[in-house]
């Protein structure tokens, strides 16, 4: 029973952290020892856990409503399928996300399959963000890795069953989500299963509208077993089939038939006295057909895409003293890239491109990263990376492609990327804390940045073709914080700013003429001189009586090119104001989310200004607990007053969600 | 390491006799994939002709290789002067009527091992005319005429435009496609003839046009970037290249102007793969 607990309070776990490093040796999965990562929980994203508790629970919302909860980050909704997180407006390439630390590769072009679609909300336990130190098992990037922590089978110390069976429905798109999860757990075995099927129509946007083409259906399964062979020797294996059918994309002129994905990893701990060894093998392929058939179009096309990618990493990690960690990690991936477009005109032979022309990467890094502390107050932690790419094209047809529009005798590329970064933390007083870092970075472009051909932006109406050319994004980071923790009032607020010498970006190209119909001309991915973004992120916590609380969580960012001109898909200041009562059983909760007007737009990207907009919900949670099990309910009204509104990062402006009445039951047998 | 001596003296000569049999006529004939026409004895000596084309005739450029070889020794000849005399007969209401088409003399050309030459049919056989194609050859012992019918067919897409000139409706144009023979995605060598007509029985090159090419997908409607026009290399031909940015029907369009006189704008070779 305690140890059930002690893997859901990992949920309510800082989604990144300040004080992680210390706690990256976890010790054999001994059960009653997991109680130690409750230590962490000193980090300002505690505020937010206090206030989301409930939702977090609800294992019926999206990865999307997950993922936006975590301060800085927001998403670019192209439908109400596969949300794309961005975090501090940076996404894709600059904040790529991994499951469980293994590198897993969209399969769609038009990044209608974010990684993070591949994984059901019941099936996972933390989502962090790497940034800059304090994880060797990263990615170069220039925001930071974004990394989804799946439920990991629990050992018991007597052989026990325990799961869950829940069901969840939404009013605004009919959608019906049921799950369940089963796991068993002894002393030396543990075993673990959970799925998922949701299946939505249409939802309507604030005023009542049907939103077309926003439907869905998904299935999600996911298998692990955990062995352990010794007291000292873990043995992990993992598998996750996700099905996603019938997907609309409002936001573009194509819809998803399927989307699968197999995600499968074998992974070894071994643990030492003051050290700790990982080694882990993964895989996943990933299908994905894009589908016109119920749209009206002029010709109907057939888009594939496939990724697969094949990685292993082994990660070091050892305690000298108890002020002394280091950490290393060599990693290496090969990832396949390829997406077809094919079209079929009335009484002609079909069209055919590759849209990514079979890019194969062989990508190995090696990382060292130490923590060092003096005493209570002092903690640094410093990493380096060096990363080494090497993409090849491996289908003839895509390198002579390249050809035909001026990329003569590339068959690829190879880049050598750095990254190191120092992250400080000082404990002021007991109870208040800053914290400083400093990064560089460079990333390598996508797939899409490098090799993509003739692929189509709904939002600016630009077809975009890649530049096997590019020189890797770099990025110099400074971030501070400080925070504070007084009787009933807890605050945090971060200040960031990135200097990004080599942004990627698509230009306008006049001189050659778009593929798709309709388009408006053929960007270019290049490398401006240089882009600057710079944001801040808080929240406070009020605690007005021992049941009553009143929080807030804002976030900002500020984007600009080279000549001034804003970046585009930034987000505006948002602010959640939430004020919440809770009991033993039961909670209530109200919410004002507030965006401001983002008049700082890119119109050669598509934007126009995005007016600001104002949405209320509550929320209510009652549990009954039965013994050994426990019954919970949810309920929600999301935008109680039915306000219509577009969020500046919805892809081509689609609306938002209108008024919705949700329910959840959930029942847990512990 | 005895082995591996016997295996390397092994290949050696077998290396040797295939030097040896490249001198025979058939089977290490660069010609070998084309089809046969025509092949036939002369009366010099022993010696044969094996007339090959690249493909069935067809209305357009067509290449026509002839291999001159001894049929007893296999040795081959290359000193011979061949002139190739393509010929239409129509029957139209009662008379006849005959013209002939551009033509390129046979030359011999040592990578091909035979002698190389075209001729552009100007329209296909039909129930109302035929071709028939007079080989005649000499050297300095001796000459004669071959004679063979060439069943002329029109492909699907045209590779053989004619017009009249825009500027001087007198004055007839032939321009045929040579180049790209195997179109594929990216860069491919573009080739064209250019041709006028003196009289029925004279189809002159012309060379030292100016020539624009846009490639287009009609269906799409969008082109390809980096295209180089055809320059005029004498003999009527005109060199340039093509990109293809996918696969599909492309329709390379054609402006061709002498100095500033339009000859022609708005024809397209139709070019799908």
């Amino acid at each position: 029973m305690k140890t059930v607990v002690s893997f859901c309070l990992l949920w309510l776990l800082p989604l990144y952290m300040w004080a992680q490093p210390k706690a990256a040796i976890t010790a054999p999965p001994d059960s009653t020892k997991t109680y130690q990562l409750n230590e962490i929980v000193v980090s300002n994203e505690s505020i937010d856990n206090t206030l989301n508790k409930e939702d977090n629970t609800n294992t019926t919302a999206s990865v999307g409503a997950y993922l936006s909860k975590i301060g800085g980050v927001d998403v670019v909704q192209r439908g109400a399928y596969a949300a794309e997180p961005v975090y501090r407006g940076m996404a894709g390439e600059r904040a790529p996300v991994t499951i469980n630390n293994m590198k897993i590769f969209s399969a769609c072009t038009d990044k209608m399959d974010p990684v993070s679609s591949y994984v059901s909300t019941n099936n996972i336990k933390s989502i962090s963000i790497s940034k800059d130190a304090q994880n060797t098992k990263m990615t170069n990037s220039t925001a930071g890795t974004i990394t989804l922590h799946t439920k990991t089978p629990v050992f018991r110390q007597v052989g026990s069953w325990h799961g869950q069976l829940g069901a969840g429905f939404k009013s605004v798109n009919n959608e019906i989500n049921t799950q369940y999860s089963l796991g068993y757990g002894n002393k030396k075995f543990a075993f673990r299963t959970n799925a998922t099927f949701r299946k939505a129509n249409n939802y309507k946007s604030g005023g009542g509208s049907t939103v077309n083409f926003s439907q869905y259906q998904k299935n999600n399964l996911a298998i692990s077993g955990s062995y352990l062979m010794d007291d000292n020797t873990l043995l992990t294996a993992e598998y996750i089939f996700d099905l996603a059918q019938n997907v609309g994309y409002p936001a573009l002129p194509m819809d998803v038939s399927a989307a699968k994905g197999n995600i499968y990893s074998l992974a070894m701990v071994q643990y030492y006295e003051h050290s700790e060894v990982e080694a882990k093998l993964y895989g996943s392929n990933i299908f994905h057909q894009m589908d016109d058939s119920q749209r009206e179009v002029i010709m109907h096309m057939d888009m594939p895409g496939w990724s697969n990618t094949y990685g292993a990493y082994v990660n070091w990690t050892r305690d000298f003293s108890p002020n002394v960690q280091w950490n290393a990690s060599l990693d290496y991936y090969l990832s396949q890239s390829r997406a077809e477009m094919t079209m079929y005109p009335n009484n002609e032979i079909p069209m055919y491109m590759l849209t990514w022309p079979d890019v194969q990467k062989n990508d190995v890094a090696l990382s060292i990263a130490n923590t060092l502390s003096w005493g209570d107050k002092w903690e640094v932690s410093n990493t380096a990376r060096i990363e080494l790419g090497v993409n090849q094209i491996t289908d003839p047809f895509g390198i002579k492609q390249l050809e035909a529009i001026g990329y003569v005798g590339i068959s690829g590329n190879v880049l050598v990327l750095p990254f190191i970064s120092s992250h400080w933390n000082v404990n002021v007083t007991e109870k208040s804390k800053i914290n400083f870092s400093i990064k560089y970075s460079q990333r390598q472009a996508s797939v899409t940045e490098g090799f993509g051909y003739y692929l189509f932006n709904a939002q600016d109406n630009y077809d975009y073709i890649g530049n096997p050319y590019l020189k890797p994004e770099e990025a110099l980071a400074v971030e501070t914080g400080y925070g504070s923790r007084l009787k009933t009032i807890e605050w945090h607020l971060q200040v960031f700013s990135y200097y990004m010498p080599q942004y990627i970006l698509g230009e306008y190209r006049p001189e050659y003429s778009p593929m798709t119909i309709g388009a408006t001309g053929v960007k270019f991915y290049v490398n401006l001189p240089w882009a600057m973004l710079s944001g801040f992120e808080g929240n406070a916590l009020w605690q007005l009586t021992p049941n009553l609380a009143l929080g807030t969580r804002f976030q900002y960012s500020y984007g600009v090119d080279n000549d001034g001109v804003a970046l585009p898909l930034i987000p505006p200041l948002k602010n959640k104001l939430t004020l919440k009562y809770t009991k033993k059983d039961w909670g209530i909760g109200v919410q004002l989310q507030s965006v401001t007007t983002q008049n700082n737009v890119r119109y050669s990207f598509g934007e126009t200004k995005t007016p600001g907009y104002n949405l209320l919900n509550a929320q209510a949670h009652y549990s009954i607990s039965l013994g050994k099990s426990s019954l919970t309910f949810n309920v929600e009204a999301a935008n109680i007053l039915d306000t219509f509104y577009i969020d500046h990062l919805n892809f081509n402006s689609i609306p938002g969600p209108g008024r919705s009445v949700n329910f959840s039951a959930l029942f847990s047998l512990n | 390491m005895n082995k591996l001596k016997f295996i390397l003296t092994l290949v050696v000569i077998t290396s040797l006799n295939s030097c040896k049999k490249e001198e025979a006529p058939t089977p290490e004939s660069p010609l070998k994939d084309m089809a046969l026409v025509l092949s036939s004895k002369t009366n010099v000596d022993a010696y044969k002709l094996d007339i090959y084309m690249m493909e069935d005739p067809f209305v357009g450029f067509n290449k026509i290789y002839i291999e001159v070889y001894d049929s007893i020794s296999g040795e081959r000849a290359s000193d011979w002067n061949f002139t190739l005399k393509p010929m239409m007969t129509m029957m139209m209401n009662g008379t006849t009527m005959q013209h002939t088409s551009p033509v390129e003399q046979p030359k011999f050309s040592k990578e091909m091992n035979a002698y190389e030459g075209a001729v552009v049919f100007i329209m296909p056989t039909s129930d109302m005319g035929v071709w028939n194609m007079d080989i005649a050859f000499e050297n300095n012992r001796g000459s004669g005429t071959l004679q063979f019918s060439p069943k002329v067919v029109e492909k699907d897409n045209p590779a053989l435009l004619s017009f009249l000139s825009a500027s001087n409706p007198d004055k007839k144009y032939f321009v045929a496609l040579l180049n790209p023979t195997k179109p594929d995605v990216g860069i491919n060598d573009f080739e064209i003839g250019i041709y006028t007509k003196e009289s029925m029985m004279s189809f002159p090159t012309v060379d030292g046009l100016e020539v624009t090419i846009a490639p287009e997908m009609p269906t799409m409607g969008h082109g390809s970037p980096d295209n180089v026009n055809p320059v005029s290399m004498g003999n009527g031909h005109y060199k340039g290249s093509v990109n293809f940015t996918m696969s599909g029907l492309w329709h390379v369009n054609l402006t061709i102007k002498d100095g500033d006189n339009m000859i022609d704008e708005g024809h397209y070779f139709a070019i799908e793969f």
